[in-house]
């Protein structure tokens, strides 16, 4: 006959069993992540305290500099400017990529002709790889036979066509543009997520006290969506922040170092200057943000949660 | 304006709004489709 006390005696020992088996499921995941996402990061974190050019790679030696690499970075110009244009950048896009993707979001919840099939193709967007993006956009800016320009003009909005992306006072401004337009399906995608989780009884309870339709939307769907407008914002700051491909293929930085920001600097002192250890500096002032914002979110998500 | 017709109204208003952005939206996606099919 089982005693209670060897039953719990039992039932703990598989406890602890099953927790060995579940940490070793663990290792695999936890190996590649060492591998492929730990050992670059600390990497770069090493060669940013050591003198790393062509020539010290090719040698091999490399002598240790302490904090000078990140003297030289954060009191530079360059850094200054890129960093300027990356909150710049960041802020523009965010903003307009969430009050866009909110109306998209509140809209495609409607029934209306063809709303499945438009839902659909924006949300398709967001499949589209960000070189392709950038490379439609270069199209679309061009000065002589891009769209917008060609569009502009017969609208008889601007009589001459527009330098989008060879003009430095507004290619930071196109470059935006592009990126807001982009952003915009992953915005829909969690808002939508969202706005499906909302109860509909509340909203019926609101009609019948007399609610009208922006009431309801900033007393009862606002506030119930605090946490996907939490993710949403969080996501696409890491997402704006660390954004890369899309500028690199509509700019390259320039004109004139116009949209160059941060990963456009770190990419350009790194592989075409060769000094790997500045760009470590910057790519470790990447992370470092980076991980700040990712904590933030974490602590956010986690205090919404409990 | 009458209650009942803003009632009526905004909604439809907001559709046709959303609508228009949609459009406006998938330009460079119609755009880029067009330009590949045309010789």
């Amino acid at each position: 006959m089982i005693t209670a006390e060897l039953r719990r005696h039992i039932s703990l020992k598989n406890i602890s069993h099953q927790n060995r088996i579940g940490y070793f499921f663990m290792l695999p995941p936890l190996l590649f992540m060492l591998v492929i996402l730990g050992f670059p990061i600390l990497y770069t974190f090493i060669i940013s305290f050591q003198d790393v050019n062509l020539r010290t790679l090719i040698s091999g030696e490399r002598p240790f500099v302490g904090i000078e690499n990140y003297k030289i970075v954060l009191t530079s110009g360059a850094f200054h400017g890129a960093l300027s244009r990356s909150l710049l950048f960041t802020v523009g896009s965010i903003s307009l990529q969430f009050s866009i993707g909110l109306v998209f979001a509140l809209l495609f919840r409607k029934q209306f002709w063809g709303a499945n099939v438009l839902r659909g193709l924006v949300l398709s967007g967001w499949l589209i790889p960000a070189v392709v993006v950038g490379t439609l956009f270069v199209w679309l800016f061009n000065l002589d036979f891009g769209l917008i320009n060609f569009a502009l003009i017969m609208l008889g909005l601007i009589d001459n066509p527009v330098g989008w992306l060879v003009d430095p006072q507004i290619a930071l401004f196109s470059v935006t543009l592009a990126n807001i337009w982009y952003g915009i399906p992953f915005n829909v995608i969690v808002l939508s997520a969202g706005l499906a989780g909302l109860p509909e009884g509340v909203y019926e309870a609101a009609t019948v006290d007399g609610a009208n339709g922006f009431q309801r939307f900033r007393h009862i769907t606002l506030p119930l969506m605090r946490q996907s407008i939490l993710a949403v914002l969080m996501l696409g700051l890491i997402y704006t922040l660390r954004s890369f491909g899309l500028i690199w293929t509509i700019t390259r930085g320039g004109p004139s170092g116009a949209t160059e920001v941060i990963p456009t600097l770190a990419y350009r002192v790194g592989f075409e200057f060769f000094r790997f250890s500045e760009a470590a500096v910057i790519a470790v002032f990447m992370v470092l943000l980076l991980l700040t914002v990712a904590i933030f979110y974490v602590r956010a998500t986690k205090e919404e949660m409990a | 304006m009458t209650h009942s017709l803003r009632k009526w109204l905004t909604p439809r208003l907001f559709v046709l709004f959303g609508f228009g952005l949609t459009l406006l939206y998938l330009t460079p996606i119609y755009w880029m489709v067009v330009t590949s099919i045309k010789p």
